[in-house]
């Protein structure tokens, strides 16, 4: 029953990219990045190393976050995919955007989309996570600016509103005093 | 009054990045009064929102990889793979015939580009792995790539040094130059040593490193008829106009250099990058525009590094634990081309001591060209003599916070003169008290049982450290103010924001002057066309630089508009202030809203113009700070973790202080990074770097860090520049590592004097404590 | 790479029909699309096998151990309540790999496949594994390198979940060209470079890992997965160790990881046994016998000019992850 291999051309695939069904054509060496940025023009998302290292270019894969430099455009097909630019629903930006913000949780901003995507996916698992649960959702995402600090407290911040609590950020955190 | 417009010009020096330059500067026609410790600010001093945050989290925020340009063509680059030697053939005629592939270029297609030891641009010459032999401009990046490996290459493989690895360091054959040596010296440094009761000498070495920035390197860049138009991922909208009209040797008027976001650049972008070059020859050759972004190998390999250094030290102190003698000797290995700036620098300024010898011999090597890395120099420097310091204090038996208590300088010792404030004690006290310390604490019998027995899994340790920082920022800038019609106001400055919030602060100053709530502001920067000059985003220069001509500009244009309202309120202009989006006449109750005036004056045009004037002559401007870190040490493992890191900066008036700490954090991560992980790995046999990427290159993830602790010691400087600022963007990477390294020191007994402090280091290192536990007990 | 050919495998059958020389497996890429974008892989086919039916199943009881497909991914495993009780060892293993973001992708066959990580290879520098005639590594930067097993090639294998999966004695199902299937262990599923230098495992041209299965044996039992890294995240370990204790003889099965060209396992008959009477434990026989066992562990290690510092390291990581049990 073994089908013979596609030939070599193009690849027609086709997806849901924040909650739009699109169909993409492109050579099967595309990696979803390149997909996305090229093919679809959403440059929200970013290239940083291209090679798995820096997660710069995270987005979720059926909620997931998965580095799109890794993930070939091919494996996505039929599959779900969401960038920054499906964060905001109109003006109404995503709590962690706007904790992000009002934080200064992004200062260069070019790690930004990613770690806003990955923070998604782990609100959107555990609404209350602790410090060790940010750690480990996010310690993929390298920032060379922040020093994370702001990243950790704009994180706590957005759960805090989406679990609908009225928060601030503390005057002293827990890592360390403003 | 149209101010500026007389302004005269007077030789003076300017200090960028620690070093001296010779410069006219322009004396301003009126400057305003300076906002002092008092002045009552409603926006400058504080914490706003950065007004490029939400473009930044929506993935709006346009990055120089986003360009996309109708008919754009991708370029890459064949690199040498030897460090050193000549191209003995190479072939394009395959590349060429490849599908999608518009022009290569190699060095005989080019003009003539001097570029590195008068070698050209695409040289034959093969000076470091990663040099450009040649470059592909094709329809997609991979043609372009494809290209590129199909261009018949031969090298004759030439002697390479990579780097210290032969010390004492004499002489590296091969190189273009002789090693230079720089040195400086005050009292005598040979009789002080002689006559200290205490003296200590340790060598320490400090590893290349990189910038990493996250957005990698790169341009686009197309012909529009007769002018070239550049978007750049740069620090230096100017610099790489200037540079790159003469290296196209056309006029500056020609040429467009645009950087509206920057990810990142931490001295990297500060120049016009072969990249940029190559991408306008490419583009002039094909008659379109070329994207040509690196990845993240190349930015690794020819994008400038921290240089390797090696140094040695020598302290002698007298029993008081007054210090006598610094003797500082390093060797510095800049890579195949780099400038002379000097880790000794930190050892003439930060304490008080009559007799300072500094001696830095620099090398060139077949590695890429040495860039500025935030701090440059120091953050070297501070490594060895601040571990030297500890090493003399635990010889002395003296408490290494209050060694440096007895050592503060009281003038800056070099030029003879005060300095605007000398905060470098209030910044150890401010340390000492939030980390609670006191000589002995009862960590200490801890110490002993890890010494004596293998009872201890892990233990703490703590140190401190200091810096100095020059950071008045200086001449020339240049900043318009265009009030428009509706009341509302635009500034144009010929900087850039690689992240730091420039933008935001400069918006909080106009705003400030205007009386304008800040989002009647808007900033433009990053711009050759619509900007006037301001210099490259570095030595911590911004804010103190250009904030200056922004607030000038702004009063310039107040000024103006006060006249038209003194008109509408038939009250004399002097009488008239700006506040909260109205004008009022001191005294009364009369006032008029800005927009009222501005309709007033309908489609005439209010420009103001500000300039940056000279730095105070009488007075050294310098940011100082102390960081306490807490460790902990896995004796098993060698592994060190940071606990908590207790940071005390002084800035002048911080004009954002969330941006301000923002500076503090980053600093501080990336000092830690090159305290535990952070090194270039180079084979020494075969002269490459083996760690090209960003997981071999290990910067901190968000796992690393440790609880932060920030302390902005924030009083205005009038007497720096009339808005009170001092800058703050470098210093706080200084003083991180030693001050990890030196609570590494109190945690295990024996100094790592070599960075990073990897676990085979530090094993190694704990290794030699417990077999010298009876001398390492003796103290304390 | 542009001529790359892509297949959506529907069955391993099918999968291994189709690898020929030139055809690489593709599953998570996270591994493979680096070495693909490097240059040190350049197949004509990659053959996708994530889209298999049960490719990606993991089912655990005590009774059965666990059976995992090798397209199963690691935040998966390292999630499954039933891996996390019975094969802790494992589900740590699993869960110290990467980032989140590789886990979510990546896969235990993968995984267990993946090349190593030697900064000599990586950087496209002729060696041994790259069809070259030396190893530079051994001349050069030597730090990362093996203590044990080394030589002619000296990289060691990067691999967090084989050392688990190593001393919890799993056995590999391996697919043929031909259709059948045969079973390995993984201890000889991994082979040094003194027998193969090209690759790291003893999967033939046509071969394809189609499942992992633990012993029940282990099930439940005390274990441990330790690994030492550099980083706090995001790292390959400098040294790991897996421990497992056999339930009915209470000796320890102990494999390490970071030290040599292969998941090392350590041969428990030159391990002493460890000092358990009726009364109990007694802590310091206890902390005697893991000090010895450390060292018996480590005997037969060379260290090169610069990476001496593992068998320290490694001494330490046995001897303190033992030391877990020294009270009942």
């Amino acid at each position: 029953m073994a089908r013979r291999a596609e030939p070599p051309g193009h690849a027609h695939i086709s997806l849901e990219v924040n909650g739009e069904p699109v169909e993409v054509s492109f050579p099967p060496h595309k990696t979803l990045l390149e997909v996305l940025r090229e093919d679809l023009g959403l440059t929200g998302t970013k290239h940083g190393c291209e090679l798995g290292e820096c997660g710069t270019c995270t987005v979720l894969l059926d909620g997931q976050p998965v580095l799109s430099c890794l993930v070939l455009g091919v494996a996505a097909a039929g599959r779900k995919v969401k960038t920054v630019e499906g964060m905001a629903r109109g003006p109404e930006l995503h709590p962690l955007q706007r904790a992000f913000a009002d934080l200064g949780a992004a200062q260069c901003g070019y790690c930004t989309p990613g770690i806003l995507l990955a923070a998604e996916a782990l609100l959107e698992r555990n609404p209350r996570p602790t410090r060790q649960d940010i750690k480990e959702a996010l310690a993929g995402n390298l920032c060379r600016c922040t020093g994370y600090i702001k990243i950790y407290e704009a994180v706590e911040l957005a759960a805090a509103w989406m679990r609908g609590e009225d928060a601030a950020p503390p005057e002293e955190s827990i890592y360390g005093r403003r | 009054m149209t101010a500026a417009t007389t302004g005269r010009f007077v030789t003076t020096t300017v200090e960028v990045e620690g070093r001296e330059e010779i410069a006219v500067v322009e004396l301003p026609a009126f400057e305003p009064l300076p906002w002092g410790p008092r002045e009552r600010l409603n926006l400058a001093g504080k914490a706003a929102e950065r007004l490029d945050a939400l473009a930044k989290v929506t993935g709006t925020a346009r990055y120089t990889s986003d360009i996309s340009l109708p008919g754009m063509l991708f370029a890459a680059a064949l690199r040498a793979p030897i460090p050193s030697g000549r191209v003995t053939l190479l072939d394009t005629t395959a590349a060429k015939r490849l599908p999608g592939v518009q022009a290569v270029l190699t060095g005989r297609d080019i003009p003539l580009i001097p570029w590195l030891h008068g070698e050209p641009l695409l040289s034959s010459r093969v000076r470091y792995p990663g040099q450009p032999v040649a470059v592909v401009a094709a329809e997609s990046l991979r043609q372009a790539q494809l290209a590129v490996e199909r261009i018949k290459v031969r090298y004759r493989v030439g002697k390479h040094v990579v780097g210290l690895q032969q010390f004492p360091v004499r002489r590296l054959p091969g190189m273009p130059a002789p090693p230079f040596t720089e040195r400086v010296e005050r009292g005598d440094v040979r009789r002080a040593i002689k006559q200290s009761p205490a003296v200590v000498t340790q060598t320490y070495r400090v590893p290349a490193v990189l910038h990493q920035a996250l957005e990698p390197h790169g341009s686009v860049v197309f012909w529009d008829g007769g002018r070239v138009v550049v978007y750049d991922s740069t620090q230096g909208v100017y610099r790489v106009r200037r540079e790159l009209a003469e290296y196209l040797g056309i006029g500056e008027h020609r040429v467009r250099v645009v950087a509206e976001h920057v990810g990142g650049g931490f001295g990297s972008k500060n120049n016009c990058g072969s990249y940029t070059v190559l991408a306008a020859l490419l583009s002039k050759a094909t008659g379109r525009p070329v994207k040509f972004i690196l990845d993240r190998r190349e930015v690794c390999l020819d994008c400038g590094h921290r240089p390797e250094t090696i140094m040695r030290v020598t302290l002698g102190a007298a029993r008081d634990g007054v210090l006598q003698a610094i003797d500082f000797e390093a060797w510095i290995a800049l890579g195949a081309d780099g400038w002379v700036g000097g880790p000794g620098q930190i050892a003439r300024q930060l304490y008080r001591c009559e007799n300072v010898r500094t001696v830095e011999h620099y090398f060139y090597t077949n590695v890429g060209p040495m860039s500025s890395m935030r701090a440059p120099y120091h953050v070297e420097g501070a490594f060895a003599l601040e571990s030297a310091m500890d090493l003399l204090a635990r010889r002395l038996r003296i408490d290494p916070l209050e060694f440096r208590r007895r050592n503060l300088p009281d003038e800056d010792q070099e030029k003879k003169r005060p300095y605007v404030s000398l905060m470098l004690g209030p910044c150890l006290e401010e340390v000492s008290k939030r980390m609670g310390w006191r000589p002995d604490r009862p960590g200490d019998t801890d110490r002993r049982r890890f010494l004596t027995g293998r009872e201890l899994r892990v233990v703490r340790g703590r140190g401190i450290a200091a810096q100095i920082w020059p950071s008045g920022g200086g001449p020339p800038a240049y900043a318009f103010v265009r009030i428009n019609r509706d009341g509302t106001a635009e500034v144009a400055t010929g900087t850039q924001d690689m992240g730091t919030g420039s933008r935001t602060v400069l918006a909080q100053i106009a705003a400030e002057v205007l009386g304008l709530p800040l989002d009647r502001v808007r900033v433009t920067l990053g711009d050759t066309e619509s900007c006037p000059y301001a210099n490259n985003s570095w030595g911590s220069m911004t804010t103190a630089s250009v904030g200056p001509a922004v607030r000038m500009a702004a009063e310039d244009a107040l000024r103006q508009l006060l006249e038209a309202a003194a008109d509408l309120l038939n009250v004399p202009a002097d009488k008239l202030v700006a506040r909260r989006g109205r004008i009022v006449a001191r005294g009364t109750r009369r006032s008029v809203s800005f927009e009222k005036v501005t309709e007033h004056l309908g489609d005439i045009v209010i420009v103001g113009r500000g300039h940056r004037g000279p730095n105070p002559t009488t007075v050294t401007v310098a940011s100082f700070g102390v960081q306490g870190a807490e460790v902990e040490v896995d004796l098993e493992t060698g592994v060190v973790r940071v606990l908590r890191i207790v940071a005390a900066h002084d800035c002048g008036r911080a004009i954002n202080p969330e941006l301000a700490e923002s500076q503090l954090h980053g600093g501080i991560i990336q000092g830690l990074g090159y305290a535990l992980f952070e090194r270039r790995l180079q084979d020494r046999r075969l002269g490459v770097p083996l760690n090209c990427g960003l997981h071999e290159y290990k910067v901190p993830t968000l796992a690393d860090i440790p609880a932060i602790e920030t302390r902005l010691i924030s009083v205005a400087e009038p007497a720096a520049n009339h808005v009170g600022v001092k800058g703050l963007g470098e210093p706080p990477i200084i003083p991180t590592a030693p001050a990890i390294a030196n609570a590494v020191f109190d945690a295990i007994g024996v100094q790592v004097t070599e960075l990073p402090l990897t676990a085979a280091r530090v094993l190694a290192a704990i290794k030699k404590a417990r077999r010298r536990k009876k001398g390492v007990l003796g103290v304390r | 790479m542009d001529s790359l050919g892509f297949h959506r495998a529907s069955s391993f059958e099918e999968a291994a029909g189709l690898l020929h020389s030139g055809a690489a497996v593709l599953a998570g890429g996270t591994d493979l699309v680096p070495l693909l974008k490097d240059g040190l892989v350049k197949p004509s086919l990659l053959v996708f096998i994530g889209d298999i039916p049960g490719a990606a199943s993991i089912s655990v009881t005590r009774r059965g151990g666990a059976r995992i497909g090798a397209a199963a991914k690691l935040t998966d495993i390292a999630n499954n309540p039933g891996v996390r009780r019975l094969f802790p060892a494992l589900a740590e293993a699993c869960r110290s790999v990467g980032t989140l973001q590789i886990r979510n992708v990546a896969t235990l066959g993968g995984n267990l496949c993946q090349r190593p990580r030697c900064w000599y290879y990586r950087s496209g520098i002729a060696c041994f594994k790259s069809g070259g005639e030396s190893c530079p590594a051994r001349d050069g930067l030597d730090e990362a390198l093996a203590i044990l097993g080394g030589g002619p090639c000296w990289a060691v294998h990067p691999s967090d979940p084989a050392v688990a999966l190593l001393a919890l004695d799993a056995k590999i199902t391996i697919r043929r060209a031909d259709g059948s299937v045969r079973e390995t262990s993984l201890a000889d599923f991994y082979c040094l470079p003194s027998d193969r230098l090209d690759r790291e495992t003893r999967l033939d041209a046509g071969e394809i890992v189609e499942r992992i299965t633990v012993p029940a044996r282990y099930a439940g039992s005390p274990q441990r997965y330790a690994k030492v890294t550099q980083r706090a995240a995001w790292d390959f370990a400098l040294v790991s160790a897996a421990v497992v204790w056999e339930k009915r003889r209470f000796r320890p099965r102990i494999a390490l990881g970071g030290v040599a060209p292969r998941p090392w396992l350590l041969d428990t008959a030159r391990l002493s046994d460890p000092p358990v009477s009726r009364r109990g434990r007694d802590p310091t026989a206890w902390e005697l016998w893991a000090i010895r066992t450390a060292e018996q562990a480590l005997r037969g290690s060379r260290a090169l000019s610069s990476n001496g510092y593992k068998i320290e390291l490694a001494k330490n990581l046995i001897r303190r992850t033992l030391l877990e049990w020294r009270r009942v």
